[in-house]
């Protein structure tokens, strides 16, 4: 009983020790992790969004993460907004699982008129063949001529996304994301009227 | 009584005599969850190898202390720590990299290399020679990981890409082997290729050996039959002496 109460003690004192340690290097890095997980949410709204011309994202947005069953995959939602302070699209940053690994996509959305503004694909290990004409920013951003899958401009009610023979996983993932994005859409009744 | 390795050797060791993933294979989740590109691996590498040093060292400080009944709770909840701690620093000094790890960087609490380590190595010997033991276990799974990784990333994306930069840009690919069945696959040959060469070496050496021997047997012979042509001559000459007096 003695021997155990000691172990018992022992174990104890060191989980308090290793606890302390860890919370000091939590203490010293959350800070760094904090501004890391900001600059990286800019980023990625400069990429379809140029700050130059005003973009910005919501300061007063609230924190939003995900971790619902129905959105699996959604990371987060940022609200972009023009120079008049109003705003101008919203941002879902969607993750799903590729041929080869995690396709990252940036869609962006028109909240008034519920269309698909952009969309980018800005982390994937897809391999340089017939699955990367999924990933391909140049064939799916705005120009109609490149809009290669005509995603841009589509309703988000119901995005349709093109079938190419062979190249069915990652066709998959880009459809799984769209899925979710609608079904995001509609249940937290993203429309802003006006 | 134990023979006493120098630093060198116990780094070498654990580089190539007894490499964990080569050899030993050891802590295969993360050498085959990883390795889709040359950067992660390193990554990964590195990471296995701060944690390996900081455990190792702090197991080898403490292991007088620590109750024989209890040691591997406190070895894990020490791993653990440490794990936690540079989580936290690859988060926040190259969060790239914190993402393409994911979940394989928390699980080294539970790689196999670590935990053998502490309790074959570092729970029985000083602080200098379990870092340096750390340090070589380490730098072998790192160079383990790399190799996997180079070769699956140069012929399951054609290209290389370390830093931002592309060291090599091909439009044809294999991309079978980046995907998971492909990193058993080239593990496998890895391993057989080095396993090829060391069983040739192993072969040469045993040839050159049995050469030795053969050498050392005919002089031996020689010399016996020498000795015995002696005792011979000895003999007669012996005999002649004795009929001669007769």
């Amino acid at each position: 009983m003695k021997k155990t109460m000691y172990f018992a003690f022992f174990l104890s004192a060191t989980a308090m020790i290793v606890t302390l340690v860890t919370y000091v290097g939590y203490t010293l890095t959350a800070p760094i992790i904090e501004q890391n997980r900001i600059d990286k949410i800019n980023n990625n709204i400069a990429i379809l969004f140029d700050p130059e011309e005003g973009y910005i994202r919501n300061p007063e947005q609230k924190e939003n993460s995900y971790q619902e069953k129905q959105y699996k995959g959604l990371s987060e939602v940022y609200e972009v907004l023009n120079s008049d302070g109003e705003i101008h699209a919203l941002i879902y940053n969607l993750t799903s699982q590729g041929r080869n690994g995690p396709v990252q996509v940036l869609i962006a959305v028109d909240p008034y008129t519920d269309v698909v503004m952009a969309v980018t694909f800005y982390n994937h290990i897809e391999t340089p063949n017939i699955g990367e004409k999924y990933t391909r920013d140049d064939f799916i951003l705005g120009d109609e001529k490149l809009n290669y899958q005509g995603l841009v401009g589509q309703s988000v009610d119901y995005v349709d996304v093109d079938v190419i023979a062979g190249a069915s996983t990652t066709w998959i993932a880009v459809r799984d994301m769209f899925d979710i994005l609608t079904v995001h859409y509609e249940e937290q009744e993203v429309h802003i009227d006006g | 009584m134990a023979r006493k390795i120098t630093p060198k050797q116990n780094i070498l060791k654990g580089l190539f005599e007894q490499n964990p993933t080569f050899v030993l294979v050891l802590g295969m989740c993360p050498t085959l969850g990883v390795t889709t590109s040359l950067s992660n691996g390193i990554g990964m590498g590195l990471s296995v190898l701060f944690v390996l040093i900081l455990t190792n060292a702090v197991i080898a400080l403490i292991k007088n202390i620590v109750p024989a009944e209890i040691r591997i709770p406190v070895y894990i909840i020490v791993i653990a720590a440490v794990v936690t701690l540079i989580e936290y620093l690859v988060n926040a000094l190259s969060p790239t990299l914190y993402d393409s790890l994911g979940i394989y960087l928390p699980l080294i609490v539970v790689n196999c290399i670590i935990l053998g380590r502490a309790e074959a190595y570092a729970s029985d010997n000083s602080i200098k020679d379990s870092i340096f033991d750390a340090m070589g276990m380490g730098l072998g799974f790192t160079l383990g990981l790399s190799t996997l990784a180079f070769v699956r990333e140069l012929l399951g994306t054609g290209s290389i890409q370390m830093f931002g930069i592309t060291f090599f840009d091909s439009t044809v690919a294999a991309s079978f082997l980046v995907s998971p069945p492909g990193a058993f696959l080239t593990l496998g040959l890895i391993i057989g290729i080095i396993n090829t060469v060391k069983v040739d070496k192993a072969r040469k050496k045993k040839a050159i050996m049995d050469e030795k021997i053969k050498v050392a047997l005919a002089k031996k012979a020689a010399k016996q039959a020498a000795a015995k042509a002696l005792a011979d001559e000895t003999a007669l000459q012996n005999q002649s002496t004795l009929k001669g007096a007769m």
